[in-house]
Parts: C-alpha cells; sequence; structure tokens
C-alpha cells in the first residue's frame, strides 16, 4: 500500500501513471550536457515523439517514461532530463548518479563551447564512481542546422573513440534530415535510445546473470569480457 | 549753424541801415556836381553792395534750406531708429516670453523626470524583491525536485530489488522441489520455513552491508528460536516468541554516561534496544528511525529508516529482533525489515496521530491512538481486524498474554482481554497516564503519570498491590513522557523535565541514583538494554546519552 501512495506523485510521464507489472525491468538513463544543447527537445522526441514547441531551461531534473518492447519483453526506458544550468543542477547531482543504468551526453554541433566542456561532463560521471559496464553514448544535437555547424563531424569521431563512446549526429526537431541515411527512413532519436536499450536488455545484471547453482566466478568472468573486449565501441552504430 | 545765420542776418541789417544813414546824409547836402557824382558813385556802390547783401541773403536761404533738409533728413532717420528699436523691443519681449515658457516647460519635465527617476527606483526595488522571490522559488522548486529524484530512485531501487528477490523465490523454488524429490520423506511444515527464512536473510545480508554487522546474530537468535521450537508443542509457540532470547539475571545501575551524541535532527521521541541488546531504535520528530550498532559501549550510525510523512511516537522490535514496528504522526503504523529502508507494510486507518503500536503476536499488532480507539491489525493480510472504541485518548498500550493494557488521558488504565476484545478491568491513575512498561516476565505494569509519579501495580493481584515512585526534582516532562522497568524486573528508569534520568530501586521504593548533567533538555524516552548492560535516553533537543555503568 505504501507503493501506490508514491505513483501520483510522478511527473513528466506521458505514458500511464500506473505501475507495470513489476516483471517490467526499467531502465534509468540520464541525459546530460551543456545547457541548451537540447536534452529536453531530445528526451520529449523520444518519448512524445514529436519536437516541443517550447521548452523552459530545466531545473533540477524533469522525468520521461517510455514503455517499449524489445524482444518481446517490455522495458520501460526511463529518460532523466537534467538541467544544463550549474544553478539549477548543483544539488541534485547525487541523484542523477543513482543506480544509473546509462548515460547520454549531449552536444550542440553549431556550438563548439558545448563540445568543450564534454571533458568536464564526463569527468563528473567518473567521480561518481561510475562503474566501466554502464553504457556512455555521445550525441550531437541540431544537425539541421546545416549552415552553422562548428563541431565537424570528424573532430567529434575523434574524441568519441578516445573515451570509447559511439557517435551519433542527429536532431531533435528533424530527426529525418540524416542525409546518409544510416537508419534510413526512421527517427533517428528513436534509433539511438533503442540501441541503448538493446544495449542495457543484452547486458544481463549481475545478480541475475548467475545461473541456479552457479559459482560467483561467474560474475566477474562475464562482466572481465564486457569490459576490456569491445569497451562499448562494438556494439553501437555510429552513424557519422 | 542756426545762430551763426541769425548773427549774419544782424549784422547785415546794421549794415543796411548804416548805410541807408550815409544815403540820407549825401541826400540832405547835395552840393555841386561833383557831389552828385559822387552820390551818384556811391548809389551805385550801394547799389552793387545790395545786389551783393541780396545774393548773400539767397545764399543764406539756400543754406537754410539745405539745412532744413539735413534736419529732416536726421528726424526721419530718427523716426525709423526709433521704429526698429519699438520692434527690437517687442522681440525682446518675446523671446523673454519664450524663455519664461521655455524655463515652466522645464520645471514639468524636471517634474516628470524625478517622478521616472522615483518610478525607476521603485522598479528596481520590485526587481530586486522579484529577483529574492525568484531565488525563493528556484529552491523550493529544486527541494520538491531532489524530493521526486529521490522517490524515483527509491521507487526504481525497491522495483529491482522485488524482482531479484521474486527470482530469488523462484530460484529456491525450483531448487527446493528437487531436494523432495531426492529425499522423498518430508517434515512439511517447520522443514520447509526455516531454510528459506535463513536463506532469504543470507542473501539479504550480501545487497545490504549496512546490516551485515548485525545479522549473523540476529541468525543465531532465529536459529535458537528454531532449536527450542523443535522440542515443544504447537500450543506452546507464544510462549517462546514472549521470552526473552537473553535472559537478564541482574541489571546493573548505570553510573557514568559513555557517550553523548546529537543523534537527530529534531526532537527524539522514542527509544529502543533489540532484544539482542546490540541494536538501538531511535525515533525522531524528523520522521526517521536510526538503527545504531551498540558495540564497545559506544553508538555507531548503521541505517536509516524512512518512509513516515510525520514524526515517529513510539517504536518497537518485533520478538525475533527482524522488524521493527513504529506508531507515526501521520496516523498510520509502519513496519520495516530491518535490512530495506523502505517500509514493508503501512497500517493506515486511524484519525489522528498514532501514540503507540506493539506486536501482540508473531503476525498481530495493536496500535493505540489519539483519535480514541485502539486497532488490532494482521500483518499478513496488512489490514485492520478489530477497532476498540475507548473513551479517551489513548496514550500508550502494552501487550500481555491474551491481554492488552491501555494507558489513557482520563487518568485510567484499561485491560482488555484480546479473545472477547472487551475490557475487563479499570485501574485508576493518579494523572494523565503518559507511558506503560510491562516487565518482561508478565507480572508487573509500570504506569508513569503527569502527577510526576511512577506506580507500579502487580498484575497477579490486580490493583490490590500498588507501589508509588517519586523524587524530589523529578518532574514529568510530557504526555508522552516514556518510563520504563529494568529487564530484571528490579530497577525503574525514567527521565524528568530537568534532563535528569532518575532511576528507583523496586525492591526497597527509594530512588537508586540520578544521572544529571547530559541532557539540556525534557527527557522523552529511556530504554534499557535486555542485558541490563546499557541505559539509554533521549530528549527533546535531538540528544541520545549511552549509559553504563563501566
Amino acid at each position: 500500500m505504501a507503493e501506490r501512495g508514491s505513483t501520483g506523485e510522478f511527473s513528466g510521464s506521458l505514458t500511464s501513471s500506473t505501475l507495470p507489472p513489476p516483471r517490467t525491468r526499467i531502465f534509468k538513463i540520464i541525459v546530460i550536457g551543456d545547457s541548451g544543447v537540447g536534452k529536453t527537445c531530445l528526451t520529449y522526441r523520444f518519448c512524445a515523439g514529436k519536437f516541443p514547441e517550447k521548452t523552459e531551461a530545466t531545473i533540477g531534473v524533469d522525468f520521461r517514461e517510455r514503455l517499449v518492447e524489445i524482444d518481446g519483453e517490455n522495458i520501460k526506458i526511463q529518460l532523466w532530463d537534467t538541467a544544463g544550468q550549474e544553478r539549477f543542477r548543483k544539488s541534485m547531482v547525487q541523484h542523477y548518479y543513482r543506480n544509473v543504468h546509462a548515460v547520454v551526453f549531449v552536444y550542440d554541433v553549431t556550438n563548439a563551447a558545448s563540445f568543450r566542456s564534454l571533458p568536464a561532463w564526463i569527468e563528473e560521471c567518473k567521480q561518481h564512481a561510475l562503474g566501466t559496464e554502464v553504457p556512455r553514448i555521445l550525441v550531437g544535437n541540431k544537425c539541421d542546422l546545416q549552415d552553422s555547424i562548428q563541431v565537424g563531424t570528424d573532430v567529434a569521431q575523434q574524441f568519441a573513440d578516445a573515451h570509447s563512446m559511439p557517435l551519433f549526429e542527429t536532431s531533435a526537431k528533424n530527426p529525418n534530415s540524416q542525409g546518409d541515411g544510416s537508419c534510413g527512413n526512421s527517427d533517428h532519436v528513436e534509433a539511438i535510445f533503442m540501441t541503448v536499450a538493446h544495449k542495457l536488455k543484452s547486458q544481463k545484471p549481475l545478480v541475475l546473470s548467475q545461473p541456479p547453482g552457479g559459482s560467483p566466478g561467474t560474475i566477474n568472468l562475464s562482466r572481465g569480457r564486457d569490459d576490456s573486449g569491445d569497451g562499448g565501441r562494438g556494439w553501437g552504430c555510429s552513424s557519422c | 549753424m542756426f545762430q551763426d545765420l541769425i548773427c549774419f542776418y544782424t549784422r547785415l541789417l546794421q549794415k543796411t541801415c548804416l548805410t541807408k544813414g550815409i544815403l540820407s546824409c549825401s541826400i540832405r547836402q547835395p552840393s555841386g556836381d561833383s557831389s552828385v557824382s559822387s552820390l551818384l558813385l556811391q548809389n551805385n556802390q550801394l547799389k552793387k553792395t545790395t545786389g551783393e547783401l541780396a545774393f548773400q541773403v539767397l545764399e543764406l536761404q539756400q543754406h537754410i534750406q539745405i539745412r532744413e533738409e539735413e534736419l529732416k533728413e536726421q528726424q526721419a532717420r530718427l523716426g525709423e531708429e526709433e521704429r526698429q528699436l519699438a520692434g527690437a523691443f517687442d522681440v525682446h519681449q518675446e523671446l523673454q516670453g519664450r524663455v519664461e515658457q521655455l524655463q515652466e516647460e522645464n520645471r514639468v519635465l524636471k517634474v516628470e523626470y524625478d517622478a521616472l527617476l522615483e518610478r525607476q527606483r521603485r522598479a528596481e526595488s520590485c526587481l530586486r524583491d522579484e529577483k529574492l522571490r525568484e531565488g525563493h522559488l528556484l529552491e523550493d522548486m529544486i527541494h520538491l525536485k531532489q524530493q521526486a529524484a529521490a522517490r524515483m530512485n527509491s521507487r526504481n531501487e525497491r522495483r529491482s530489488r522485488a524482482r531479484e528477490a521474486n527470482l530469488r523465490k523462484e530460484l529456491q523454488t525450483a531448487a527446493r522441489s528437487k531436494v523432495i524429490i531426492d529425499s522423498s520423506s518430508s517434515a512439511p511444515s517447520s522443514r520447509s520455513t526455516s531454510p528459506k527464512t535463513s536463506s532469504t536473510e543470507r542473501g539479504h545480508a550480501r545487497l545490504f552491508r549496512s546490516a551485515s554487522a548485525t545479522s549473523p546474530r540476529i541468525l543465531k537468535s532465529i536459529k535458537d528460536l528454531f532449536e527450542k521450537r523443535r522440542g515443544h508443542s504447537v500450543c506452546s509457540l507464544e510462549e517462546d516468541q514472549f521470552g526473552p532470547v537473553g535472559i537478564c539475571l541482574s541489571a546493573r545501575v548505570p553510573v557514568r554516561a559513555l557517550q553523548v551524541l546529537e543523534a537527530h535532527e529534531q526532537g527524539i521521541n522514542a527509544v529502543r534496544f533489540s532484544c539482542s541488546s546490540d541494536l538501538l531504535a531511535t525515533g525522531g520528530t524528523d520522521r526517521v528511525i536510526k538503527l545504531w550498532e551498540v558495540r564497545a559501549g559506544s553508538l555507531t550510525h548503521r541505517a536509516t529508516l524512512d518512509g513516515s510523512t510525520e514524526g515517529i511516537t513510539c517504536i518497537e522490535f518485533d520478538p525475533k529482533g527482524l522488524r521493527i514496528l513504529a506508531a507515526s504522526y501521520d496516523k498510520s503504523a509502519l513496519l520495516w525489515r530491518l535490512d530495506d529502508s523502505v517500509p514493508k507494510l503501512t497500517l493506515t486507518g486511524h484519525s489522528r496521530k498514532v501514540t503507540a503500536a506493539r506486536f501482540s503476536g508473531l503476525h498481530q499488532v495493536v496500535t493505540g491512538s489519539a483519535d480514541r480507539t485502539i486497532r488490532l491489525w494482521d500483518l499478513q493480510r496488512a489490514a485492520c481486524v478489530q477497532v476498540v472504541e475507548v473513551a479517551s485518548y489513548c496514550s500508550d498500550l502494552v501487550c500481555s498474554e491474551n491481554s492488552i493494557i491501555s494507558g489513557h488521558y482520563d487518568s485510567r488504565i484499561r485491560v482488555w482481554d484480546t479473545r472477547t476484545v472487551s475490557c475487563i478491568q479499570e485501574l485508576p491513575a493518579q494523572g494523565r497516564v503518559t507511558s506503560l512498561d510491562i516487565s518482561s516476565d508478565h507480572r508487573q505494569l509500570l504506569s508513569c503519570c503527569r502527577d510526576d509519579c511512577l506506580q507500579l501495580v502487580d498484575l497477579r493481584r490486580w490493583s490490590n498491590d500498588r507501589m508509588c515512585f517519586r523524587a524530589d526534582g523529578f518532574k514529568c516532562g510530557s504526555d508522552s513522557t516514556k518510563a520504563v522497568i529494568s529487564p530484571d524486573g528490579c530497577f525503574l528508569a525514567a527521565g524528568s523535565a530537568d534532563g535528569v534520568v532518575y532511576i528507583w530501586n523496586v525492591t526497597n521504593g527509594n530512588l537508586e541514583t540520578r544521572l544529571p548533567d547530559k541532557h539540556s533538555s525534557s527527557i522523552s524516552a529511556v530504554s534499557w538494554s535486555l542485558s541490563g548492560q546499557y541505559v539509554v535516553s533521549v530528549d527533546k533537543s535531538r540528544r541520545a546519552v549511552l549509559w553504563s555503568d563501566i
């Protein structure tokens, strides 16, 4: 009965407010990056399927959820749309990183400064002791503004490679404008988050990956393989 | 110039007169031819002179005319100058008028400017205020968002934990069914429950490090319980539960404070030792219960249980020491497992604050409330099974075998039979009852009243035998001050409004000792560990003190 009480408080959800059956797994994904790079637009695009007409600076955090089905399993993707402005986020940071399943770094391709501050975001991530098994991706937003691009794809790709992250360039406003068509006609923003969800789904939780009666040693083995092998590069598809 | 002319003219006239005189003379003395000729000559001369003079007159007249014209011209010029002057004067006046007008306009503008300046100042102060408000709003908003985020996180954690537990249970059922098939014979009830409980316990210990320090001992105590139960019949089960796990032979009267700490963020209302004596729970107005490990004479914070939306009023551990029950100002009672900071059950139904919550069996809870009801709850169904209406505010209650004893604000202690749920006895008290405690052998009942007196009743000889304990300086500080009986039943402990812990000796009825100087405000509750070794007192100014005789 105590559990029921808290669901009413949930705000910003676009899915129904009732709790899904306990079998549904929740993936908590945080979206971070400088102020004004389009984090809110990206998450809104994914959860509501459209570009928001008007957004204001996010204060603290907004939660957006979407129920998706992957390989027959219902999975709830819980996006934490974090505030980019320091004064709106400073006291919230430890909440962001608690039990997070994946991190999405966002920069604005038309704003070189937002790209330059990525190392600071990655550093913050590090400070909150996120394990290497937590997938991270890099998203360059606003690539529909072809004329004012300041961050070249090659520079961004180098940076992504250096940090073993897959890179995506997209636009929350017009995700289909992607010329090279790595994802055809489908919604590119959706494809990005679904890629993360697929990755998370295939990455079995440590406790659960233990076969009945198996020794704890198997956990370490599987984890080790995950870390060293592909380092995150192998699973993502860079569109650029 | 005129004067010159006039002078000239007069001289001319004189000359004319002179000439006339000469002429008359010559006329009167005509003398010969010579005289005639001279006269003729003179006449000619005169004529000539007259002509000259006439010419001179003409010339002078011409001069006069020229002068007059000059004069006229000058007069005309003068007039013109005067006109110009008048014009200039007009212009001057006009300009002066404009100057005045402009000055007037300037004044108006200045006033307007001042008004604008004032408005600007006001707007600026308004802006400052708004900025301040914005800051406050932002702070509030961020605070709310923080809470939302924390709630979201705990929800996620709860969900994943529930999933894990489910999976684990499935695994266990799978594993167990195999075992049963292998060993074909089975002892159904006791065998199937005991391994399950202990294995879940082990699982939790691995997951939550904070609880791990306490679990081995808890585990041992459960094992002890099961060991004991095996030998007995089913009927004796309840007795076993109520029997203290570690029996205290003699309580030691504390003499000094081992530790003083600010345990909560607001006043502390309740304190309780678990039956294993190494775990202490405190509950405060700050809405949380904190668990402390008691080891080597000091308290170490182990875990915080949250979930109540208001302050905690009363705490109790279950007989096995695995769960903790609390009553709250938020009109509910809450039940936690010790290894989980989120409440397992919330019992709602009371309409005012819940003042007391006690286990009356392994799966049964009794709560008393300010709404003048006592409720019985079944924990397995998480439902209220019985509501008892009482005449007065219930401040505390205790459970004995098949009975519930409740203390009330109408200075009465009532005894209820749990089977029939009827009041079987009423005992008078000297004032509002603030707390009750029952000795571990269930023979003696301690009540604390607002008249600053502790009363000990022998439950075997109802109402006949009654001892009162008072002391100089002892003053019951609030309507919920809690007094306790030591685990061996030989001493009573209570905290006073002046921050002193008083301990009485039951056998002779005298004050045994006073423990002053550590609390600075009214003591709200004390608890005596079952080992008899420690006493903890808590007060309204966030302080908890651990006392011992060492």
